[in-house]
């Protein structure tokens, strides 16, 4: 009689841990993905473009088939220099990372304004494609007219930086200096009254 | 001659730093005031939906993630960014309105700390059966205490025109001093420190000295000039004290 309760107390418990494995909430991977674009003056007056994507899977299962495609930047006013805009993994595993970047050169100046990166991947339960988007980008001011750097911008800037360190380490520096050597004044006194 | 050029030049550099810290404390102010950045024109009703509470919807899930920074160390006075996941599970798409956030003391909710700018969308949408990612950039003010706080972020959005609203970040954020190792405080901290250090070895040193010199006179015994014999000095020879002694022991 104990037996027959144990079993289909067992029997019971199977069946409920099944069942909840197939309700639980979240066992579907998600994606974050963080596009960062950065623009940058050569010095010879062209400027690049720096995107770099990271892929994120924030879920609790693995995505198969990752495919990133960011057909944001148009031909006729960006060129690919390195890299390529769109690249596939073969999966992503939960709580991975996944990066690519490409770098672009700009053809037209004005204020560029990017589109989301697209990102499709596979998921065991669900036949279709599934899709995410990426973080949207700020505008751009592509080419735009910078005024001249004045003379000594740089140095101010690592003064204002790096000031309060560089001069607070000086004057302990020189406080040690102070006390550890002897008077110079006082010894060549010392030295006159012997003679 | 050098000690003076060395003077002057200390006390020179002890004078230059007000108007240094003058230039640092301005760029400061104005990267506080720089909270929120907006992506695009401001819808005209957003004011209705800032500040309010609606109810989350159901079929839409929210995430949030802090991107290379899973501890949650947020610098006082310093950007942070996170990014807000959201996954439209629904059928009709959605459009988000506005994310905004506050700070609060981890203990008791009702004590608000900073209302942190809200992020206003003019045209992010999520379409249906689609995960978008949304981010948001803030900045804590840089006087905070560095301590653990709690964090609560909540996303304004609206489906068939009607709003909604879900907390996608709802937990603690760990507060810290902005700047690196070498500060004003630690510098003069460590330095006081090694000072103190040497001054006690000193003076322990000192002690130990007193100890052994004590020990060393009880040996040696300083006695006067009395118990030497004078007749005996050489340098007396030929001269009126050894005449006037000679003398009176012939008189003997």
């Amino acid at each position: 009689m104990a037996r027959l309760i144990r079993n289909s107390l067992m029997k019971a418990l199977i069946l409920i841990f099944f069942a909840s494995v197939a309700t639980a909430t979240g066992d579907a991977p998600f994606i974050v993905a963080h596009k960062k674009a950065s623009l940058t003056r050569l010095k010879s007056g062209s400027e690049r473009v720096s995107v770099s994507i990271d892929i994120y899977n924030q879920g609790f299962s693995t995505a198969y088939d990752v495919s990133l495609l960011d057909d944001s930047w148009p031909q006729d006013m960006f060129d690919i220099v390195s890299g390529n805009t769109s690249r596939s993994w073969e999966r992503l595993d939960a709580g991975g990372l996944l990066s690519h970047s490409f770098e672009l050169e700009a053809k037209k100046q004005g204020m560029f304004y990017g589109a989301p990166a697209v990102i499709t991947f596979r998921i065991p339960t669900k036949a279709a494609l599934q899709e995410a988007y990426s973080t949207p980008i700020l505008p751009l001011d592509v080419l735009a007219e910078r005024p001249p750097e004045k003379k000594f911008d740089w140095a101010k800037r690592l003064l204002a930086k790096y000031g309060s360190q560089i001069s607070v380490i000086s004057i302990v520096v020189l406080f040690i200096y102070l006390i550890l050597t002897p008077s110079k004044s006082s010894a060549a006194k010392a030295s006159k009254k012997k003679r | 001659m050098a000690m003076k050029i060395l003077r002057v030049f200390f006390f020179g550099l002890l004078l230059l730093q007000f108007p240094l810290f003058q230039v640092v404390r301005c760029q400061s102010e104005i990267e506080a005031d720089v909270e929120g950045s907006k992506l695009g024109i401001v819808r005209e009703d957003v004011q209705d939906f800032v500040g309010s509470n609606f109810k989350p919807a159901p079929g839409v899930e929210t995430i949030c993630f802090f991107p290379r920074n899973s501890a949650k160390v947020v610098p006082a006075g310093e950007k942070t960014e996170l990014l807000v996941g959201m996954e439209n599970v629904g059928e009709s798409p959605l459009n988000i309105i506005t994310i905004e956030a506050s700070v609060h003391l981890p203990f008791d909710h009702r004590m608000l700390v900073q209302n942190l700018t809200a992020q206003v969308f003019d045209n992010a949408s999520v379409p249906p059966s689609t995960q978008a990612t949304f981010p948001y950039i803030f900045a804590l003010s840089k006087f905070l205490q560095p301590r653990t706080f709690d964090l609560v972020g909540t996303v304004v959005y609206e489906i068939n025109q009607s709003p909604y609203q879900s907390t996608f970040y709802n937990g603690t954020i760990e507060v810290v001093e902005a700047g690196g190792f070498v500060s004003v405080e630690s510098v003069f901290l460590v330095t006081l420190g090694i000072s103190l250090v040497v001054l006690l070895g000193l003076w322990i040193h000192d002690q130990f000295k007193r100890i052994s010199q004590k020990t060393k006179a009880a040996s040696k015994v300083e006695v006067g000039t009395g118990t030497t014999d004078a007749s005996m000095d050489e340098w007396l020879q030929g001269t009126a004290y050894n005449q006037s002694s000679s003398k009176s022991k012939k008189k003997k």
